[in-house]
């Protein structure tokens, strides 16, 4: 019995003296929206320089704001959205950048290089651009759902009760209701918001479940119908199922730009700074940028990338809109003090009885 | 007349049955039967989920809806998958260190509780209890709001802190049970054979706690295993622990690797379980 | 049977003893504790930073009809999860325990072995067989109870979560209900039977009333997780069925408002710490009665 416990208090030791020795190779941390690259760049980048590359992802915005404002000082590059990076420098929460260590920032279309939330890239580069819109089904449809009305009108969203899903996300699905209801969505009028937030109680139990990350899985089950979800997504289920499709509706949706930068503690550490600056430039590369365009299906603001990019992404409307579509797409903007207020209607929607 | 728990079926004590149980009237019978369909159903519904867990890590199809085929592919993708490999390593690590911490500490609080009296042990019962009483999602907010206070970083450390905080109470309460029953009486004999009560204490009463103390770090051990909403809240970015790990491949990407690592998780706790079984009964006998 | 430490030497051995832990808990558990209860009283600034004004104004918040609400529907399905694991897990539990000896073993780890898998992984298998195309309507449609066109929707509901919250606490309710049932003095039955004609009889005022302290720490171990249940509605729920647990998390998560998630916490740790002062107040008033 006592050699027993012996022997096991040895193992023990033995394996936390191994896991302690290893050396730890060069390891980069990346908090990016799932799917949102392809996992191929991430051996070539490894074999190029040696630096490994860990990816963790979250759902929405405001799940990144948490993390790094809980002190989660391990991450070293991040990708938050438009809004979201307003937010993040006012918070001093990203790093600057050094364009000099980013030869390839260059590639860039210059119509991302000076965005209002970010002047001159000085914190961030833009990393996709897209829009939000409805994911479905040909084989439900004879017509495209073109207008948010299937999912916001109670008589067109009973056809498909229990076979819609809409994103986890309060920008989002309160963008979308007040996009339909003609007003801004980044409102900071209650009575607006207030109305977007009965427009969505009113289709509740029309609505399958809140998903921002597999909704386009339960499209290609069968599980919903309809999909609030971003363009990239339903197009890569469409490789899997050719009768899914994207389309942004009538009255228009929420354009974002989703931004890569360096987060405040990477950027003061000269060290983990240097591999920051290396993947940003890497990523922009225009070879690599095309291979993730062809594996993200989103557009790039790559503008060097575009030989790479496969003709079918470039000519699709829904990626690469027609300036008639573009022309009804809106970015959401930060919403400051009003936020609390949003966050308690998506409370009273998500426990809405 | 040897008493029967009310339906027990006692074999070794045939002769000496109640009056009533001899004779197995129909009724009887069919209380029998019905009691053990409702048994069979009882596990059916708890080893259901399981199965159909097993069976679909095996299935062609990406999703769990429908079976198109048989192969070995998710369980050969799940071997190449290094971040897999890293949380299992993360996971057994925390899980080992705040065991054994967890384990030291609860049995000496335990031994002190059980066996003096002394002002303010109410405070101290009271503050054992409540890790047990507080739900983990409570737990986990305020860790996480304390090492952000004192400037603690996410990590592994933080993790391991967190579990040895909330394992210690259950360590010391299974112990505690063991002292309970055990007794002094024992150690008082030994007092009166030993020359000082050190040595009474190691080579009586400790081996005596044994079963409970192993029973404790086993039980610390698996709570800290399965912990994902504590660990959750105070890990950082590259101290991803096995329970996160699978919660992530859940939420974003469904395949059924997610399957195959369940099902060999299940595998290593069936072989781990009889063997800490048989550490207890052996603790037991020695 | 406790002593008092009489020599200095007794002393030191017991402080030594009690110090580990105590500093673990106090430093890990009782001073995080009294940050959250210090932060409930605080305000959030503009972009979710904490703002140093004393003020009631999260309590008050809390106090609204939509956060009682809340509050109420996780307490509902706690007990109604409490209720169910009793239901189903006490009659097995009996008749585990009229088992002979023997099988008593085996079935326990027959018991085990799906505890030992994750919680997670067994909450997601059950996402797996509720869903529209999942098993469960698979078969019930293969049985003709259900339409092929329109199978009940199982997941994604209040229904859902607690199913998942039964399965994952079914067996906590068990085993100490089990541990009561086998403990239970023979020579107690024996004078029951003698006196009363039937089995029902004994069992309801003898084997139910004594049985009591396995019951009650059964409720409690279900009870206080599902109250607090977090991973289960997340998972099940679909975002519709969020609670209070769900509810904290998002405060330290997406709404950024620590000071509100705080008072929530505290709430809810108020509830289970009264409801445990009833049990063992209960407990005393049972034992004085004897």
């Amino acid at each position: 019995m006592k050699r027993l416990i012996s022997v096991m208090f040895v193992l023990v030791i033995a394996v936390s003296l191994t896991s302690c020795g290893s050396s730890a190779p060069k390891v980069l941390n990346f908090y990016t929206w799932s799917e949102y690259i392809d996992p191929e760049i991430y051996t070539m980048f490894e074999e190029e320089t040696g630096i490994q590359v860990v990816e963790d992802t979250f759902g929405n915005n405001e799940v990144l704001l948490a993390k790094l404002q809980s002190g989660a000082t391990g991450y070293d590059v991040i990708v938050p959205s438009d809004y979201m990076v307003d937010v993040l420098v006012k918070l001093d929460l990203v790093g600057e950048l050094d364009h000099s260590l980013i030869p390839n920032i260059g590639n860039l279309d210059p119509a991302f290089t000076n965005l209002p939330f970010d002047p001159n890239m000085g914190h961030c580069l833009p990393y996709f651009w897209g829009a939000t819109g409805i994911g479905f089904n040909w084989n439900d449809w004879d017509e495209a759902p073109n207008s948010w009305a299937y999912i916001f009108d109670p008589e067109l969203a009973k056809e498909f009760e229990g076979k819609i899903s809409l994103l986890d996300d309060m920008r989002e699905v309160f963008g979308a209701a007040l996009i339909y209801l003609g007003y801004s969505p980044s409102t900071t009028s209650e009575t607006e918001l207030a109305e977007a937030r009965d427009l969505v109680i009113g289709v509740l139990p029309y609505i399958h479940t809140f998903e921002s990350e597999t909704y386009e899985d339960f499209l290609l089950t069968g599980e919903t119908a309809l999909a609030h979800g971003w363009s990239g997504e339903f197009l890569k289920a469409q490789l899997e199922d050719e009768n899914i499709d994207f389309i942004i509706p009538k009255e228009g949706s929420l354009m974002w730009v989703d931004n890569i930068c360096i987060t405040k503690d990477a950027a003061a550490d000269p060290a983990r700074a240097k591999m920051a600056h290396q993947w940003l430039d890497f990523l922009n590369r225009p070879d690599i940028a095309a291979i993730n365009t062809n594996f993200v299906w989103y557009a790039s603001p790559n503008k060097a990338a575009e030989s790479g990019i496969s003709q079918e992404i470039l000519d699709y409307p829904a990626i690469y809109p027609d300036e008639e579509t573009i022309s009804r797409l809106t970015m959401a903007v930060n919403v400051g003090d009003f936020t609390e207020t949003w966050s308690r209607m998506w409370t009273e929607v998500k426990a809405g009885k | 007349m040897a008493v029967q728990f009310p339906g027990q079926i006692d074999q070794k004590q045939a002769g000496l049955t109640y009056q009533q149980e001899n004779k197995p009237s129909f009724l009887s019978r069919l209380w029998q039967w019905l009691s053990t369909a409702y048994a069979g159903m009882f596990f059916f519904f708890l080893y259901a989920p399981i199965i159909v867990l097993i069976v679909f890590s095996f299935n062609a199809s990406r999703f769990p809806t429908n079976w198109t085929g048989f192969t070995f592919d998710w369980y050969v993708q799940l071997f190449s998958n290094r971040l897999i490999g890293l949380a299992l390593k993360n996971t057994l690590i925390v899980a080992i260190t705040s065991t054994i911490i967890s384990t030291i500490i609860g049995t000496m609080i335990a031994v002190a509780v059980e066996r003096y009296r002394f002002r303010r042990k109410m405070a101290v019962n009271a503050l054992l209890l409540m890790p047990i009483i507080i739900p983990d999602i409570a737990m986990a907010i305020m860790l996480l709001a304390f090492f952000v206070l004192i400037k603690i970083p996410l990590g592994l450390p933080s993790i391991i802190i967190a579990h040895v905080a909330f394992t210690i109470s259950f360590v010391a309460i299974i112990v505690r049970a063991r002292m309970a029953s055990i007794g002094f009486t024992l150690e008082e004999a030994a007092g009166d054979l030993y020359a000082n009560e050190w040595q009474a204490f190691w080579q009586v009463t400790f081996p005596l706690l044994l079963p409970g103390i192993i029973g404790g770090a086993l039980f610390a051990f698996t709570l800290s295993l399965d912990d994902y909403v504590i660990t959750n809240f105070v890990s950082g970015p590259s101290s991803t622990t096995l329970p996160i790990r699978i919660a992530g491949m859940i939420r974003r990407n469904i395949t059924p690797e997610i399957n195959a690592v369940s099902t060999l998780m299940l595998l290593v706790s069936m072989i781990f379980i009889p063997i800490s079984l048989r550490l207890q009964r052996r603790a037991n006998m020695d | 049977m406790s002593i008092e430490p009489r020599t200095k030497r007794e002393l030191l051995i017991k402080n030594i003893l009690l110090s580990p832990a105590l500093f673990w808990l106090i430093v890990f558990f009782m001073i995080p504790l009294i940050i959250i209860l210090v932060y409930s009283f605080t305000d959030r600034g503009t972009y979710g930073n904490i703002v140093w004004t004393f003020q009631i104004d999260n309590y008050i918040r809390f106090a609204d009809p939509l956060y009682i609400g809340i509050f109420w529907r996780s307490f509902l399905i706690a007990i109604l999860t409490t209720v169910i694991c009793f239901l189903i897990g006490y009659p097995l539990a009996y008749w585990m325990a009229s088992q002979p000896a023997h099988r008593q073993n085996t079935l326990m780890l027959l018991m085990m072995i799906p505890y030992w898998t994750n919680y997670i992984v067994r909450t997601y298998a059950w996402r797996t067989i509720l869903t529209r195309e999942g098993i469960l309507n698979q078969v019930l449609i293969a049985l003709n109870l259900v339409s092929v066109e329109n199978p009940p929707i199982l997941l994604f509901n209040n229904q859902a979560v607690i199913i998942g919250l039964v399965y994952v606490s079914v067996v906590a309710m068990v085993l100490p209900c089990y541990a009561s049932l086998t403990g239970l003095d023979k020579s107690l039955l024996e004078a029951a039977q003698d006196l009363y004609a039937n089995r029902v009889r004994t069992f309801l005022y003898v084997t139910l009333p004594l049985t009591m302290p396995g019951i009650v720490a059964g409720c409690i171990l279900v009870f206080v997780p599902s109250l607090g249940a977090y991973v289960t509605p997340d998972m099940l729920g679909g975002g519709k069925a969020d609670m209070i647990g769900n509810l904290i998390a998002q405060q330290f998560g997406e709404a950024s408002d620590w000071p509100f998630g705080s008072a929530i916490s505290v709430v809810l740790m108020f509830v289970m710490l009264f409801g445990t002062l009833l049990y063992f107040r209960g407990l005393r008033s049972e034992e004085t009665q004897r």
